[in-house]
């Protein structure tokens, strides 16, 4: 038997120091010191009230949108919001323990189907997109399978599932490959939603919306 | 005051969100967790003090590791200038002691290479890159755990792309070998114990 060559070696070795990142760090002591020396400041008295302000009001939009939920229910269907968008995007990046490290899309698109025989097919990748990891996160009774890209040294997440189990949001719609996509900001985030066929496509990042528009339409091209 | 707390406002919101960065890698560098503390503080302290350089819509994670990088430099010397033990010259020369005699791999061992460097465990592999001179210890982490792009790293540790790759190249072949010593060690002490899994 013979060692496998360098490269081989190395990709792996690479791919092993990857994992470190997922080592949970604790802050504890540092966050305690770090606050000591710069204290986090307080709001004034206005800016207290406000708070209080905007606690109640999120309190009635939460409200609001249990009982959407709620509604929406007999429709089997969940609103792709931005904020869950945005903490989906944030799961992929940080890797749940269930992620697993990848790198092209056969390998994710083999990797999702041993847990999920009937994954919808992931866009391929153009050699700018480099891949990083995928997962499958649970939303509601739904699978939604999630891919991690590095694009300009951006992370960018692409998340595939079936058109029927997501309903898109209002919002300003951009045309891309002859498919409509929706376009959300959120923390930070820009994001581009839409079907393709029976899929639905989600492709989140920090890059600009109009770098997002060409990643997702290089993801969309054959 | 105001301007103080908006300071605040603006470490709390660009900075502190990556301590974690921070500390992972202070870890490495440091053997002892009360030194890696000491030394993320210190850089986190640095990076407060110096927010008005920090140029917002640049990499805020390269800016602090550079900062740390610096942090810990100034370290080394201070222990060598009291005659501790250091690092530094291994850094500086870029002297590549473990693979001056390297443990060979044991094909059999390594044939699948993902699944043998999976049975080590974190602490395991942290333990390893602390054998490492510093140069290949940062290429490693800026580049493969951090996953910065080549000529971040490289500006980072003022080189040029080319001394980078080559040093990740030997870098991680070192790796390699010190955890094969510690896995025939392993099985020399303990042979009917497998490694630990992750």
């Amino acid at each position: 038997m013979s060692l496998p060559n360098r490269t081989t070696l190395d990709d792996a070795t690479a791919t092993r120091l990857r994992w470190l990142r997922t080592q949970p760090v604790d802050l504890t002591n540092l966050k305690a010191s770090i606050e000591q020396q710069i204290p986090r400041s307080r709001p004034g008295f206005i800016q207290r009230h406000l708070l209080l302000v905007r606690a109640m009001a999120a309190s009635v939009v939460l409200g609001v949108v249990v009982v959407l939920l709620v509604l929406s229910l007999g429709s089997n269907e969940v609103l792709a919001s931005p904020a869950l968008l945005a903490q989906l995007h944030r799961e992929t990046v940080f890797m749940p323990a269930h992620g697993q490290l990848v790198k092209s899309i056969p390998d994710a698109q083999s990797a999702l189907t041993r847990d999920w025989p009937a994954a919808p097919d992931l866009p391929s990748t153009t050699p700018d997109q480099k891949v990083v990891s995928c997962c499958i996160h649970m939303i509601g009774a739904h699978r939604i399978a999630s891919v991690r890209l590095k694009v300009d040294g951006q992370d960018v997440s692409v998340s595939v599932t079936d058109a029927d189990n997501f309903r898109l949001p209002e919002g300003q719609t951009v045309h891309i490959a002859g498919n409509a996509f929706t376009v959300q900001s959120h923390d930070g985030l820009n994001m581009l939603m839409g079907r393709q066929g029976d899929r639905f496509l989600c492709v989140i990042s920090t890059l600009p919306v109009e770098r997002l528009e060409r990643v997702t339409a290089d993801l969309m091209s054959p | 005051m105001e301007v103080m707390a908006a300071e605040q406002d603006r470490f709390y919101a660009l900075i502190w969100p990556l301590a974690d960065v921070v500390l992972r890698t202070a870890r490495v560098l440091c053997a002892r967790a009360s030194d890696a503390e000491d030394l993320a503080q210190e850089t986190l302290m640095k990076a407060f003090r110096a927010l008005d350089q920090f140029h917002p819509g640049t990499d805020a994670r390269a800016w602090l590791l550079t900062i740390l990088r610096r942090s810990h430099i100034d370290r080394l010397r201070q222990q060598k200038s009291r005659g501790q033990t250091s690092s530094l010259e291994a850094m500086e020369l870029d002297v590549a002691a473990p693979e001056a005699c390297p443990e060979p791999l044991d094909p059999a061992a390594w044939h699948d290479p993902a699944a043998m460097l999976a049975r080590f465990g974190d602490e395991q592999i942290i333990s390893a890159m602390r054998q490492l001179p510093e140069s290949m210890a940062w290429s490693l982490l800026l580049v493969d755990v951090e996953e910065l792009e080549l000529t971040d790293a490289a500006e980072l540790m003022e080189v040029p792309v080319g001394t980078v790759k080559s040093r990740l190249h030997r870098a991680r072949a070192a790796l390699r070998a010190i955890l094969e010593h510690e896995r025939k060690k392993a099985e020399h002490h303990e042979p009917s114990k497998s490694h630990h899994s992750r």
